[in-house]
Order: C-alpha cells, then structure tokens, then sequence
C-alpha cells in the first residue's frame, strides 16, 4: 500500500521583506512520486517558498510539513537539495566536498563514487571545485542532493545559466531520477521545462498561487471541462462513453474531460445527465499551452 | 560534537591558507621561549626565560601571535558567508546550533592544543634555560598557563563575533585590528577623561581585559623594564580571569545570536 501522506504540505505560508510582500499565504501539497514543477516568473516568489521550506528563511505565518513532520535538521536530511546555485568550497576537490555533505547528512563514504557516476563527474572526482564549468558545478550540486538516497529531491531552476547541452542533460538526469520513483520538487520560470519534466505543477505569480493539480490538466493544448458530481466515481466511470472522449484526469474530487474539437457544454450536461448524474459544476477550460500560462500569469 | 569536529577538519585541513598560516604561528610559537639568545635587546635580560618568569614572558609575547589565530578565524568563518556554505549546510540538515557549536568546539580544541604546546614547550625551554634549576620554582607562575587559554579564546571569539558580524574576510580583519589598536585606547580615552567613574568602564573593555598582563604601561613601567628590575608579574589575578571568560561569553553568545536570528 502506498503511504497517502503527501510529501510536503504547506498551508499559508508567508514571507515579507520589509514592505515588499515576498509569499502570500501558500497552500502546496506534493503528491508523492510526482515531478512537481513550481512555475512562475522570475520575482514570483519561489525561491523565498524554497528558502522557508529549507530552513534558510522563518516563515512569516502559515505551516509546511515535509512527510507530515514539521521541519527539522532531522527532516531535512530526508531531502536532497540544491537552492538557487551550487554552494561548496572553490578549493576542495569534487569528492572532498562530498564528503562534508555525506557527514552531515550521515551517508557512508562509499556513495560518493556512485553518485558522481551517476552525474558523470567520475572521471572529474579528485578536481577542484573552482576548476569546474556552469554545467559540472549544476551537476556536483545535484549529486550532492543525491547523496542520502532521499525520498524527495528539491532543485530550484536547476538549468539556469546553462548552455543548450548542459540543459539537455540536466534534464535527462531529472527524468532519470524521476524514473527511479523519487519524487521532485522543480522550481522553474520555463514554461517548456516544466511542461517536459513535470506531472504536477503549482503556478505562481507575486507569491500567489494561480492554479495547481496535474500537468495535463493546467497546461494543456487541448480543450478541457472541469466537472464535479455528487459522486465522481459514477461521473468517471460514464464519462468515456462522451462522444467528444479525448482523455480524463482526476485530481481529487475535480476530473478533468479533455474534449476533441469545441466544447459543447450543453451537450455534455445533458449526456451525463442522460446517465442518470447531475452535474454539480461544469465549467470550460480552453487552450494551448502558451496561452493558458500566460492567462494564468497575466489575468492577475 | 565529534561529527562536526570531523566536517570542520575536512573543511580547513586541505585549505592551504590555513596550513600556510598555522606552519607560520606554530613555528614562531614554539620559537619564542628559545629567542633569548638570539635577539640583542633581550640577551641581557636572561632570567626572562627562565623559571618563573618564563611564564609571563611566553605569555606576554604569545599575545602578539594571537592576531594570526584570528586572522585564521575570521577567514574560516567568512568564507562559509561568502562560499555560501552555512546556508547549504543547513539545506543538508545540520542545525544552526550546529554552525555555531561546530566553530566554537573548533576554536576551544584548538586553543587547547596551543595551551598544551604552551606548558609543554615552556617546561623545556624553562629547563634548558635554567642556570641552576629549581624544582619549586617551575609552576610559581603558572597560573599564566589557564590564563594563556583565556586569552586564546578571548582573542578568537572577538574575530568570531566580528566574522559574524561583517561577514567579509577583509572588512572583519580590518575591524580587528582597528578595535585591537586605537578604537579601544580612544573609548578608553574618552572613558576616563570626560566621564566621572569612567576607569570603572575602562578597565573593563575587551581588548583590555583579553590581552591583560597586568601591568601598568603607562610611563616607563613596560614589562621587559620591569624585568631588568628583577620584578615579575605574580599572574593575571581572578578579576580577569572571571573578566576574560565574561568576553568570551559575550561574544560567543553574540556570534550564536546572529546564527540564529539572520539570513545565512
């Protein structure tokens, strides 16, 4: 049986800085094993929501809680994470740096090799950090994150700054990562990335959340109609038989009905309605991707 | 508390500042007992090196090597500030007590070691210096052996604090040496001038107090005069030693309070 606590969980959270109003009252939840994409704008708050869900920065109000527990060292030694830049001493070699990361988070030495290996830095392991390119330092930084084996990796634009390479292979090592079943918490303002890596994404904008729940049914290219009945299950388990048909996701008691060509709400309402549900919200979600980001952005 | 003595020692131990300046103040620390004959000014007054005196001499002159345990101090500190290594330290899940006790347990081994060094080569030199040697005379001094270790910690928690404060290896070496040199000596100037009781203030300053030797400077009465009269200190006396732990409380509670409270 899967554990249903959800990896993070943040409720409320806030952030000022003097005047300026960083986070207004964030409520994320990050299903575990998911690739979770915190998109928005540069500016938009989501380094300072990182940086309190780290320890780095004392919320202003509001919780968050990391496997249901509240944050501790304790906690954060589960996550494996990289803020903002790749942070380790310019004179210590690869390996000399990964070693005061295996000591505090209390990993046996013998992992290093394994992860430098993983981000293909083995070869590079005995180098000074100083030596290294954009590229190497994102990638030492991610093995770093790697290094306790943990449940939830947390990398915050982990492809800025990168040439077009170092950003295919960023994020085949995401993807490969997602692969081995951990889950991820990707801050992004690239609408691209998160649309190729992610399966869940919170969007962002001034410290507000705009829209949350799964990649398909946020930033999709195709028509969708947001439905809820009385009973979802009955609703899903009639919807396929819906003509227009082009997919159906559900994100808690919402499902979402991705629809071939224009909506015809109307249509819809009267064949579930036909199949004995009544619809207790129906309501048209359009769109490209580009478009709907940039609806979700900008209307605000 | 020995994990995080072992993350600090892989930190500083490939560092090749650190080594270069702690081959250099070990080297002039371990010398100074031996320097009596080497140095022209001071072949005359050969009882300085020799029991009990040794003890406040090798204090006295320990105190001007201090500067580079504090220049080692502020840059090991500095750098976590701008190599951005506090912040991922706690990202990777060490507490901030952790920083702090990491650092302060660091500078407490440490001057451990120095104070070891200190009794240990004094001994020697104490010995061999000796033209006849007189076992009861060996430790009349010694209580400027704790107090040496005072002084370390004093001097070392002062650089912590303004590492904390300033965060930039320069700026926090150029504030040391500012506050050691004429800051101090102008408050105190200031204290015991303009204010009625200011002396009670005055004598109570950090750098006075860590680098006491209790001895008036002023007028002619500097130490190694003192010396050539045949008169030594008889040691540091239990104000400053309460005033000596008193700083070090002080400033290490400083240094923890900035931990805690800012932005790494």
């Amino acid at each position: 049986m899967t554990d249903p606590t959800p990896i993070l969980r943040t409720s409320g959270l806030r952030k000022s800085f003097g005047m300026v109003k960083a986070v207004k009252g964030l409520d994320l939840e990050v299903p575990r094993g998911s690739v979770f994409g915190l998109l928005g704008p540069n500016g938009s708050g989501k380094s300072t929501t990182l940086s309190m869900l780290l320890g780095i920065l004392a919320p202003d109000g509001g919780e968050f809680a990391w496997f249901g527990e509240a944050g501790s060292p304790a906690v954060r030694r589960r996550i494996g994470a990289m803020l903002e830049q790749p942070n380790f001493y310019p004179y210590l070699s690869a390996r000399r740096n990964l070693r005061v990361a295996c000591q505090i988070k209390g990993v046996d030495y013998g992992r290093i090799d394994e992860v430098l290996e993983q981000v293909y830095l083995l070869p590079r392991a005995d180098s000074a950090f100083q030596t290294f390119s954009t590229g190497m330092k994102q990638r030492l930084a991610i093995a770093s994150a790697l290094l306790a084996d943990p449940e939830v990796l947390v990398l915050d634009e982990p492809t800025n700054g990168l040439d077009p390479q170092g950003i295919a292979e960023v994020r085949n090592l995401i993807t490969e990562i997602a692969r081995q079943g951990k889950t991820i918490v990707l801050a992004s303002h690239i609408l691209d990335e998160v649309e190729k890596v992610c399966t869940h994404v919170a969007v962002i904008k001034q410290g507000v959340m705009l829209a949350q729940g799964p990649v398909a049914g946020i930033l999709t290219d195709q028509h969708q109609i947001e439905l809820q009945a009385s009973d979802p299950d009955a609703l899903a388990a009639v919807l396929p038989a819906y003509a227009d048909h082009a997919g159906l996701t559900r994100d808690g008691q919402i499902l979402l009905l991705a629809v071939s060509g224009e909506p015809d709400p109307a249509g819809l309402n009267r064949f579930c309605f036909e199949n004995g549900i009544a619809l207790t919200q129906l309501k048209v979600r359009k769109k490209s991707l580009e478009e709907s980001f940039l609806e979700i952005t900008g209307k605000h | 508390m020995l994990r995080l003595l072992r993350i600090e020692w892989n930190k500083i131990a490939p560092y090749r500042a650190f080594r270069i300046l702690i081959l250099l103040y070990g080297i002039s620390f371990l010398a100074l007992p031996w320097s009596a004959e080497r140095i022209p000014f001071l072949r005359n007054i050969q009882q300085i090196f020799e029991f009990p005196a040794i003890w406040f001499f090798y204090y006295f002159s320990g105190m001007f090597l201090s500067f580079a345990l504090a220049i080692i101090v502020i840059t090991i500190t500095c750098n976590e500030y701008s190599y951005r290594t506090f912040r991922q330290h706690v990202i990777d899940g060490l507490g901030r007590n952790d920083l702090f006790a990491a650092k302060l347990t660091l500078m407490g081994i440490g001057a451990l070691a120095i104070t070891a060094l200190f009794t240990i080569n004094g001994l020697i030199a104490g010995s061999v210096n000796a033209f006849e040697l007189d076992r009861s005379q060996m430790f009349v001094r010694a209580g400027f052996i704790p107090g040496f270790f005072l002084h370390l910690m004093g001097a070392m928690s002062l650089a912590f604090f303004l590492a904390n404060l300033l965060r930039r290896t320069g700026l926090a070496i150029f504030a040391f040496l500012l506050w050691v040199f004429p800051l101090e000596l102008i408050l105190k100037g200031i204290l015991e001038g303009l204010v009625k009781d200011g002396g009670v203030v005055s004598s109570r300053l950090p750098v006075w107090v860590i680098y006491n030797t209790n001895i008036n400077f002023e007028g002619s009465e500097d130490p190694f005069h003192l010396l050539t009269q045949g008169f030594i200190p008889t040691g540091l006396g239990a104000e400053n030693m309460l005033l000596k732990t008193a700083w070090v409380l002080i400033f290490s509670g400083l240094s923890w309070w900035m931990i805690q409270r800012r932005d790494l």
